[in-house]
Order: C-alpha cells, then sequence, then structure tokens
C-alpha cells in the first residue's frame, strides 16, 4: 500500500504538469493583428524634407526613387490623397527644373547664335514649364499644410520637433519656388532686347522675332556632300556657298554638323564658297545627317541671322558580322567547356583577324583572336557560383567592320557523384572485413578522391585509384550492441571542383555475437532457473519429475507395463498415495492409475455428469474388447464404493489379474 | 474496493488523457512546425513541404545540393552541430539562417564569413506596418515577384557587401541600440541590409534578420511568402528541412518532442527486446503470485 501510494503522488505531479502546459506555454511575440496604429507625423516631414533636399540638387532618380515609396509609408488613411498630390508635384517640379535648366542653356547658345527662330520655341517651352512648375509648387505647398493641419502642428509649440519639421518642409519649399524664380530671371536676362520683363512676369506666349530690326536678313547656306555612300573612317568632303541676295559673305565661319554637333569650320572664300573635310567616325549607324550652320558674328549680328543649310543624310557603310555562338548547355566550375563561334559578313568581306572576348556575366574569362570560326575551350572559374549564367563573346570593331556581340546561357553544376559500396548485409562483430566500392560521377571515374567511412568515432579513409575504384579492410570494435541495424556514414570528397561531395549512409545488420551469448545466458538465468528457485505457495512446474520412489505396497506395481516412451506423470505422491497406504486402497491406486492410462491413449476425458461404467462404455469403440477387462474392474470398484463389501483377497487377486491384461491390451492398441 | 486503489484508478485515467492531449493538443511555441496559431511556421512548412529536423544529428544528407535547410537559432549551436552545418553548407547545401535576437553570430563566426546580426531593433516609424516594430522593406537588390515585405521585430545586418545584400530597410529606419523606442543622436539610421546572399565552398548561406517572416500571421502579409520564396531559390525536387533542435520550447512542445523519441526509440530492437523480457519477468511473477499447479496428479478423494 505504501508503494502504491508512493506512486500515485508520482503520477499526480506528472499528470497535473502535462495538463498544465497548454496554460503554462505563454505568448512571447507581438502578434500584429493586436497591436493598433500608430502614426508619425514627425517622420513623415522629415522623410519630406529629405526629398526636397533631393529636389534642390536635382537629382531626379533619388527623389523619384524616394517618392515611389510613399505609397508603402504608414499614414492616416484621410491623407492619402493629399500624399499622393504632394508625390506628384514634387517629382513634377524636380523633372521640370532639370529641363528648363537644360533648355536655358540651349537657348543661351541659339541667342548667341542670332538663331531667333530656332529660339522663339524654345523660350516658349521654358516658359510653359516655368508655368507649370509654379503650379507643382503651390500643390506641394497645399499638401504640406494639409498634413500639417491632420497631424495638429499648428497645436504643438515652437520647439517642438514636429513644428520643427514641419517647418523646414514649408521652408524648403519655398527654396524650390526661387529656383524656379531664378530660371525665370535667366530667361529675362537672356532674352533681354527681344522680349520685356514684363511680357515674360506673365508667362504668356511669345514672339521674339516681334521686336527684331526688319532690316536684320538671313543669308542662305548651300550644301553639297561627297560621297553619299561612305564607309566608316572614310573622308567626306563638304562644300557649298554662304551668300545673300546672290551676294556672296567673304571670310565667314560655317560650321559643319555630323548628327547635329559641329565636326569641322571652313571659311567661305572670295565667292562665299566653302569646302571642309572630315573622316566619318567609326559609328556603325546606317545613317547620319550632315548640315552646315552659319552664324553672324561681331559686326554680322545687327545684319544678319544665323542660317542653317539644309540636312543632307550620309548611307554609312559598314561590314556587319552576324555572330552565332554554340556553347554545351552545362557547365562545371573549374572545368573547361567548349564555345564555338561563327560568322559570316552583311556585305560579304574579306576574311580578317578579329579580337574576341569571352565573358560570364560580364566578368572577363578569356581573350582570344580569329580569323575564321573557331572552336575553343574556356576554363570555367572554380569558385563559378552554380547556377545559370550568361556566356558572352565579344567581337571588338575593326575599321570597316562592326563590332557583335552574342550570348548564351550556361547552366552550371557540379556533377553529381555516385558512389557504389560493398558492404557485407550482415555482419558479425567485433570483427574485419574487407570493404569495396566505386565513385563515378557523370563527367567519369573520380580519381583519387577521398573516401572517409565512419563509424560511431571511428574514421578510415581511402583514396580511390584512376578507375574511381577503392578497396580496404574495415574494423569494428567491441560494443554494448546487440543485435540492429547500424550506420556506416561514407563520405566523398573530389579532388575536382566540378564533382559534388556525397555524404551517404549504409546501414548493415550488425550481430554482436559476444552480448548476444551472454544476453541469452541471462535469459535463460532471468526466466528459467531464477522461476525454478522461488517456490511460492504450492506452485510446481509440470516438467519436474519428482524422483520419488514408491516403497511398500506399491513396489510391486509393474511400471514396465506402462509404455515408456509416454510414461504417465503420476507417481504414488501425485495420487495422493504415499508410503502408509493400506493394501485396499492399492485396488483404488491401480484402477485410477488404468483410468488416466485410458484418458490419455483415447483423449476421451471423464465428464463431469458421467459415471465411471459410462465413461469406459464409450470407450469400446476404440478399445475394443480391453473394455470389458475394464468394465469388469469397474464394476468390482463399484461394488467396493457402493457396497458394504470390504476389501478381501478375491478382489485383490482379480484387481491383479486384470490390471496387467488391461495393460498389455493397451500396450498393443498403442503399438 | 479501497480508497487508495481508487486514487491509483484516476491518476491512471488522468495519466492516459494527459499523455493522449500531449500528443493531440498542437504547440502554441514559436516557430514549431506543429504550431497552427500565429507564432507557428505551420503554413509556411506545409506549402514548402518542410521536415522538421529535431535533432543536427539527424543531418545525414545523400546530396546536400538537393537540400535546403531553415534554422533559428534561438538556442547554442554546440561545437559539433557548428561541424554539422559547416559541412552541409560546404558540400553544396542551401542554409536559410533567420535570426533576430539569438545566436546566429555564432555560427556565422564559424562558417568564417564577415557578417553579422546586429542583435538589436531595427524600428521604423514611417514605412511600417501599425507600429514601428513592423518595418516594411520596398528596397531589393533585385525585383522579384515581391516590393514589399514586412518584418517584425527584425534586426539588421552589419557587414554585408553590396553585391551580398539582397534587401534593405527603408532611409526611416533606424537601430535601437538603447531600445528606448526612439532615435537619438549615434544610432544608425537610413536604410539597412536585413538579408544577404553568401557562398560558402561549394554551397549557399542566406542570413536573414527576421525569422518572423515565416511565422503563420506574418507569411502571407504583403509579399513575405514571395520574398522567402526567392531566398530559397527553385525548391523543386529540393529536402526542405526546418530545424526545430535550436527553439526555446515549452513544456508541451519537451512532452511533445519526448513522446516521439520513446515511441521511435522503442521501435528498435533492443528496447523492444528488454520491453519483451520485462514483460516475460512481469508475467512470471504474476504466475507465480497467483500459484496453483500444472501437470500434476490431482489429490484423491
Amino acid at each position: 500500500m505504501k508503494n502504491k501510494l508512493i506512486w500515485s503522488v508520482i503520477g499526480a505531479g506528472v499528470a497535473v504538469i502535462m495538463l498544465a502546459m497548454p496554460v503554462l506555454s505563454a505568448e512571447p511575440h507581438e502578434d500584429p493583428l493586436k497591436s493598433s496604429w500608430e502614426y508619425s507625423g514627425l517622420e513623415m516631414f522629415g522623410y519630406y524634407s529629405a526629398v526636397l533636399d533631393e529636389v534642390i540638387k536635382k537629382n531626379v532618380d533619388e527623389v523619384v526613387s524616394r517618392l515611389n515609396n510613399m505609397p508603402y509609408a504608414n499614414l492616416p488613411a484621410s491623407l492619402t490623397s493629399t500624399t499622393e498630390t504632394f508625390t506628384e508635384s514634387v517629382k513634377e517640379c524636380t523633372e521640370l527644373l532639370v529641363i528648363i535648366e537644360k533648355e536655358l542653356d540651349e537657348l543661351r547658345v541659339l541667342i548667341q547664335q542670332s538663331r531667333i527662330l530656332e529660339a522663339n520655341p524654345v523660350a516658349n517651352q521654358i516658359i510653359s514649364e516655368l508655368s507649370a512648375g509654379y503650379k507643382a509648387v503651390q500643390l506641394a505647398e497645399n499638401a504640406v499644410i494639409a498634413m500639417g493641419r491632420a497631424f495638429s502642428v499648428n497645436l504643438e509649440n515652437q520647439n517642438s520637433p514636429l513644428r520643427l519639421a514641419y517647418e523646414e518642409v514649408v521652408r524648403k519649399i519655398a527654396s524650390i519656388r526661387a529656383m524656379f524664380n531664378l530660371h525665370r530671371d535667366i530667361q529675362i536676362n537672356l532674352l533681354k532686347g527681344y522680349v520685356s520683363k514684363e511680357v515674360l512676369n506673365q508667362l504668356g506666349q511669345i514672339d521674339l522675332t516681334a521686336g527684331i530690326s526688319e532690316s536684320r536678313i538671313t543669308p542662305e547656306l548651300s550644301l553639297n556632300v561627297e560621297p553619299r555612300d561612305v564607309f566608316v573612317g572614310d573622308n567626306v568632303r563638304v562644300s557649298g556657298t554662304l551668300t545673300t541676295a546672290g551676294r556672296p559673305l567673304v571670310n565667314r565661319k560655317v560650321e559643319i554638323m555630323l548628327n547635329g554637333l559641329t565636326i569641322v569650320t571652313g571659311i567661305t572664300d572670295g565667292n562665299g564658297y566653302y569646302k571642309a573635310a572630315f573622316q566619318l567616325p567609326y559609328e556603325y549607324s546606317v545613317s547620319m545627317d550632315v548640315q552646315s550652320l552659319y552664324y553672324p558674328r561681331e559686326q554680322d549680328t545687327t545684319t544678319y541671322f544665323a542660317s542653317l543649310s539644309p540636312k543632307v543624310m550620309l548611307n554609312i557603310l559598314f561590314y556587319e558580322m552576324l555572330l552565332s555562338l554554340d556553347t554545351d548547355e552545362k557547365g562545371y566550375p573549374g572545368r573547361e567547356t567548349v564555345i564555338k563561334a561563327n560568322w559570316t559578313y552583311q556585305p560579304a568581306a574579306p576574311a580578317i583577324e578579329r579580337n574576341f572576348e569571352v565573358r560570364i556575366d560580364d566578368v572577363l574569362v578569356a581573350q582570344l583572336s580569329s580569323t575564321e570560326e573557331f572552336i575553343q575551350k574556356i576554363g570555367l572559374p572554380s569558385d563559378l557560383q552554380l547556377g545559370v549564367h550568361r556566356l558572352t563573346i565579344i567581337s571588338f570593331a575593326k575599321g570597316r567592320y562592326a563590332p557583335c556581340i552574342a550570348d548564351q546561357m550556361i547552366n552550371v553544376n557540379r556533377a553529381k557523384t555516385g558512389l557504389t559500396i560493398n558492404l557485407p548485409k550482415f555482419l558479425l562483430v567485433p570483427r574485419q572485413f574487407d570493404v569495396n566500392g566505386s565513385v563515378i560521377s557523370e563527367l567519369g571515374p573520380l580519381q583519387t578522391a577521398l573516401v572517409k567511412i565512419k563509424h560511431d568515432s571511428d574514421t578510415q579513409e581511402f583514396y580511390s585509384t584512376d578507375d574511381g575504384s577503392f578497396k580496404g579492410t574495415l574494423r569494428t570494435h567491441y560494443t554494448f550492441g546487440l543485435i540492429g541495424s547500424e550506420s556506416w556514414i561514407v563520405e566523398v570528397i573530389p579532388q575536382e571542383p566540378w564533382n559534388s561531395s556525397l555524404l551517404s549512409s549504409q546501414k548493415v545488420l550488425v550481430i554482436n555475437g559476444i552480448n548476444c551469448g551472454i544476453f541469452l545466458a541471462l535469459l535463460i538465468a532471468i526466466g528459467i532457473i531464477i522461476p525454478k528457485n522461488f517456490r511460492i505457495r504450492n506452485f510446481q512446474w509440470t516438467w519436474r519429475r519428482e524422483k520419488i520412489q514408491p516403497e511398500g505396497i506399491i513396489t510391486d506395481i509393474p511400471p514396465a507395463g506402462v509404455p515408456v516412451y509416454r510414461e504417465p506423470v503420476i507417481t504414488m505422491l501425485t495420487a495422493g498415495i504415499g508410503s502408509d497406504v493400506k493394501p485396499g486402497v492399492g485396488i483404488f491406486y491401480r484402477y485410477v492409475l488404468l483410468i488416466q492410462l485410458v484418458q490419455m491413449m483415447t483423449k476421451i476425458v471423464i465428464r463431469p455428469q458421467q459415471t465411471l461404467r459410462e465413461f469406459v462404455n464409450g470407450t469400446r469403440k476404440t478399445l475394443g474388447p480391453i473394455t470389458d477387462y475394464l468394465l469388469e474392474f469397474t464394476k468390482l470398484i463399484e461394488r467396493l464404493l457402493y457396497s458394504r463389501e470390504s476389501t478381501n483377497d478375491k478382489y485383490l487377486s482379480t484387481s491383479e489379474r486384470l490390471t496387467p491384461q488391461i495393460q498389455d491390451g493397451l500396450k498393443s492398441e498403442d503399438s | 474496493m479501497r480508497i487508495h486503489n481508487i486514487l491509483f484508478l484516476v491518476l491512471a485515467v488522468i495519466a492516459a488523457i494527459s499523455l493522449i492531449c500531449v500528443w493531440f493538443v498542437p504547440s502554441v511555441q514559436d516557430f514549431m512546425v506543429g504550431n497552427t496559431m500565429w507564432n507557428g511556421v505551420r503554413t509556411f512548412s506545409e506549402v514548402v513541404s518542410a521536415t522538421q529536423l529535431d535533432s543536427v544529428d539527424d543531418l545525414l544528407i545523400e546530396d546536400p545540393e538537393d537540400s535546403t535547410l531553415i534554422s533559428v537559432p534561438y538556442l547554442q549551436y554546440s561545437t559539433d552541430e557548428l561541424e554539422k552545418f559547416r559541412s552541409f553548407v560546404e558540400g553544396g547545401g542551401t542554409l536559410l539562417l533567420a535570426d533576430d535576437y539569438g545566436y546566429g553570430n555564432r555560427l556565422l563566426e564559424y562558417m568564417g564569413v564577415t557578417v553579422r546580426f546586429n542583435g538589436k531593433p531595427v524600428l521604423d516609424p514611417l514605412f511600417c506596418y501599425k507600429t514601428q516594430w513592423f518595418p516594411k522593406v520596398v528596397e531589393f537588390a533585385t525585383r522579384g515577384d515581391f516590393q514589399c515585405v514586412i518584418l517584425n521585430h527584425a534586426t539588421a545586418l552589419q557587414e554585408v557587401p553590396d553585391e551580398q545584400a539582397i534587401a534593405w530597410t527603408a532611409d526611416s529606419s533606424y537601430i535601437d541600440s538603447n531600445e528606448n523606442l526612439t532615435w537619438d543622436e549615434g544610432e544608425t539610421k537610413g536604410r539597412l541590409p536585413i538579408a544577404a546572399r553568401l557562398s560558402v565552398g561549394k554551397g549557399t548561406l542566406i542570413v536573414v534578420g527576421d525569422p518572423s517572416l515565416m511565422i503563420n500571421t506574418m507569411i502571407n502579409r504583403a509579399d513575405n511568402f514571395a520574398f522567402i520564396g526567392y531566398l530559397l531559390g527553385d525548391l523543386n525536387g529540393k529536402n526542405v528541412l526546418f530545424d526545430t533542435s535550436h527553439l526555446s520550447r515549452t513544456p508541451l512542445d519537451v512532452s511533445k518532442t519526448a513522446l516521439i523519441r520513446i515511441r521511435e526509440v522503442m521501435a528498435t530492437p533492443y528496447p523492444l527486446a528488454a520491453i519483451i523480457l520485462v514483460i516475460f519477468i512481469g508475467v512470471s511473477i504474476w504466475m507465480m503470485r497467483i500459484g496453483g499447479e500444472v501437470g500434476k496428479q490431482p489429490q484423491n478423494s
């Protein structure tokens, strides 16, 4: 009872702990669903202030990048449209500032060159953009004021960080407006003499030619270009005349522009004729335009406008390279891959030596030269990251031969290592045993690969031969295991960077002979010997054959009559008859013995409600005439049991006569 | 029936119910694969078909290149475990190390890389979800199917080479070194790397400053799942392992693991033999106690 109570208390403790587990598990992290919204006006104005700094620096990309993030900002939903307005306005301001600045430079050049007709649309464009800029600044300012109201900035004291941040943004918007003002002033200054300040301040459309003296004239400028079809690098000759009302303009500079950029300058002679030549740059586009420009300098500025010749188109000739690249689809780090390049020219051109660069993801891996198609092995870097890479081959331009680039994707991976190892399926330990195997990848056998075989704390190393095979002897140590599956871990470390390493587990059924023997002995000891020595109450194993020799009265019972091969486990003791038995009892003993013998042989048992006579009659089918002897003996027993007659010599002699007869009969029946 | 027998019976029933509860009641602990609550990783592990790795000893992989291991180091790694992780990655495996305030730096140090977890919270009061504890990541080295990732109590990475960084927080984020929830002079502010991909040996080490990206309540927020998918790469045909051996566990998790272990151990030959032996001895003793005779001739009346 004491033990049960102790176990009860322990059990109760375990049960309570287990049931309490869900309760003990506290939630250590924050669930966002349970958090409430928090907005930071200070951070928002701080961020806007930083964005406006970039506007002032005219850093369009940075401004756009930062403002594009604004949809992800944590702001009240009521401010969504306001922040969108601010974002769009500020982006527009930045772009306009950059564009206006560029156009002012262009306008400056045009005005300086008296190219008023060309300057007119540029000036008007700037005016439109200034107008849009002022509008965008105003929208941005309004948006900031609205956001200030949403965050109750006016309720903050003068030195609060929120109020300071807000005022900083407002100040920076004012600075941006000042930048537009500056650009407007620059334009006013450039167009001084053409348009009044008041007109420009109205930001309406203007006409620069309106205020110009009608006496100024535009000269006529002609242009001839030879040849029109020209190879890159060849010389182009240009010529023309600069005249006004049929009269030549002498000793005037005429600029020759290729694709809008001045490439050479000519001077007019006494006939207003100018000529020049330039080398066509090695730019492999199919066409370029040539144009001459005259603009008045010094005293001409009051007499002439600038003049542009008609454009002349040049057909640019070059040998276009049609390059094709073929590579292995798969590559291996540290291993060579084959690239095959071939090309043709359009139009057909003589073969010349071309220089090539081979790059993997823009990293140069090889350089080579070739006149005709080639097949080249390229070593891939051993530290190249696995995955798909772009392999590019670049042919550089050479004179009339245009450059060309071709690329192809290559999948770089390591070759999978395969392992074949012959380990026994069953292993009786401890002992040494031979092991052999081979390591091979899709690229062939792994040579001098390190093969580590680990078992428990023991590691043995082997190296593969040229054909990838390895062999050796593995040792096993004595352990405390009995029988079971154990793992041998095989690690293959290839020498080549293009082969992958391998970690494999090999299961072997291990039988520890020593331990199994000890265990069996223990089982026998625990299961058989110990219970044998535990005699509890009247327990007795059936297999225990008591060697109790009956003495006295029953010594005359011929046990030889009973078949030895099915010797009944019946003794005087088990039958309840001791050495002090009376002579009459011997009759009963013989009868009981015979009945048991019959039961054993016939497999017929006496049912509880059955009389002895019924039982004996029931054995007739099996025993035949022996039943008559048995019946006679039964009747004798019945008389002794149920009549007043007592045991006498007659009964004794009858029983002694019947017993051997029945035994013999049974013996013959059994045989 | 005696009182102590009733008590014993009741306790036996309670113990049986407890065992059933332990077996069937889902875990509520962070990052547990079996946890279906907001802080578990059940959804993630189901989608990527992750296998729970209860012990690094089980990290024996035929082909590391075909395996991706995810580890959240809330418990210290032993030297043996560090060695196993290194062998795994150097052998070509992919390791996603997701940590915020745990022991990830020890593994990074052991791997021989310069990248470290800062270990202090990254907060962003502007680009965030609800509060500054949930910063939004909107800048990525590569534009994939993700534009915004929401973090949850994350930390930043440091010493990350630009070409290895994958994602950064916004300019308004800062490292709250003194943990007063406000940016102070001297505290790092600006775009902070929170994920990086490094090459180690033949394998890949992916470092992320927030393991909470994977929990049930976060995985479907914004583009978190797409981002994790991008980090893990092509999982087609890959074996995804989720290391739970470095997570702090509640007694329920411990009990669950213990039960699973016991069941596994019971299925091995030696314990099975021991159980049979115990049953044999028990039955023998019981038979001896109840007494009786087998094979003896009955007493003659």
